[in-house]
């Protein structure tokens, strides 16, 4: 095999162990963090009583802005739980899987490379149903207190930008942190 | 000296046949107010005048007159100028005018003028009412954003904002749960 190369088992090993998240939950992050950060243009429409049309030049720059934040937390907060979540789960799974039937004629190695793969897919799964849920309810609870508290006596347009801004900044440091 | 004392107590009986007249004289206290707590632009706007005849005689032909400039104020209800015939002693009487303001920013609310005669003589006075002074007109807008409850706007805000929370969350929890509860077993 030339230098470099994997093959295809080894390919398949490096998708399911690998940080990086697979297209299917790319396309989850992308869409999530979008509308998560075009909601708030609801509230500053209606509200705060900005005009789309006016604040259009403001709302479109700041959403795109908030949603690459939102997207970047995602994917810090998911891979900093995945691997606990992956400890914490196997011993289940693998009580699982041991008790399955199918699973009772498997040799022990076949089983060990079984419960890794189911492990890692519930880790999967949980760390980023989990880092969805955690910045999408932090994003907005800081918004709103921003936005409709500490700066509600402020110009609409400074409040907004102030608002979606520090909201962005928040979740992607508490993402980066311990 | 017999001369001085005669002029002085020629002004005296003057003087206090003044005083009892004025004493029988209507008397008329008036205030002007702004029913509103706020005053919006394109919204109605209540102006309440009241008079009161704090004197012992009925005034008589009394006048109200008040005025607010056309490219201000549209007349909803009511008149600018009022007449009454006859307010008795420890009488009162109210008017009232619905006006809607065009336009926003600072305008001076000044007293009204009252006309009346305080006597069957004939003998005339004019006073004033009392003058709100300054307020603020708010546009539309100001106003909701302050003081609307944006009810509806909000249910909205909640129903949007609901699943992207609670869905993540409900898919965390199942998953869990369910391999939560194996661990003790396990």
């Amino acid at each position: 095999m030339p230098k470099g190369k994997f093959t295809k088992e080894e390919e398949k090993l490096l998708e399911e162990y690998s940080r990086k998240p697979t297209k299917g939950v790319e396309w989850l992050f992308y869409i999530n963090a979008f509308l998560i950060a075009a909601i708030p243009i609801w509230p500053a429409w209606r509200i705060l009583q900005m005009e789309l049309m006016t604040y259009g030049i403001i709302f479109v720059p700041m959403t795109l802005f908030s949603a690459y934040a939102i997207v970047f937390s995602y994917g810090k907060v998911k891979d900093s739980l995945r691997h606990k979540i992956f400890q914490k789960r196997r011993p289940a799974v693998a009580t699982e899987t041991s008790e399955a039937s199918e699973n009772k004629k498997l040799t022990k190695p076949q089983r060990d490379e079984k419960i890794d793969w189911k492990t890692n897919e519930v880790a999967d799964r949980e760390s980023t149903a989990f880092s969805i849920f955690y910045n999408n309810a932090l994003y907005m609870l800081v918004f709103l207190a921003l936005a409709f508290y500490l700066l509600r006596s402020f110009n609409v347009a400074f409040n907004y930008i102030v608002s979606t801004a520090a909201a962005s900044f928040v979740l992607a440091l508490l993402s980066t942190g311990p | 000296m017999i001369f001085y004392v005669c002029y002085t107590c020629l002004l005296l009986l003057l003087g206090s046949g003044s005083s009892r007249a004025a004493e029988e004289d209507a008397r008329l206290v008036a205030l002007k107010s702004i029913l509103n707590d706020h005053i919006v632009d394109e919204r109605d706007l209540t102006i309440q005048y009241r008079i009161y005849n704090v004197g012992t005689s009925p005034a008589i032909g009394v006048t109200l007159q008040d005025s607010f400039p056309e490219d201000r104020f549209k007349v909803v209800r009511g008149f600018h100028s009022v007449r009454w015939e006859r307010i008795a002693p420890g009488a009162n009487v109210s008017h009232t005018v619905v006006l809607t303001p065009v336009g926003d920013g600072v305008f001076n609310f000044t007293a009204a003028q009252i006309d009346y005669d305080v006597a069957e003589d004939g003998r005339k006075q004019t006073s004033h009412t009392s003058a709100p002074g300054e307020r603020y007109i708010l546009t539309s807008r100001d106003f909701d954003r302050q003081y609307s409850p944006h009810v509806l706007d909000w249910a909205v805000f909640g129903l949007v904002t609901a699943p992207t929370i609670l869905v993540p969350f409900a898919v965390w929890y199942g998953s869990y749960s369910h391999y939560a509860g194996k661990e003790k077993k396990a």
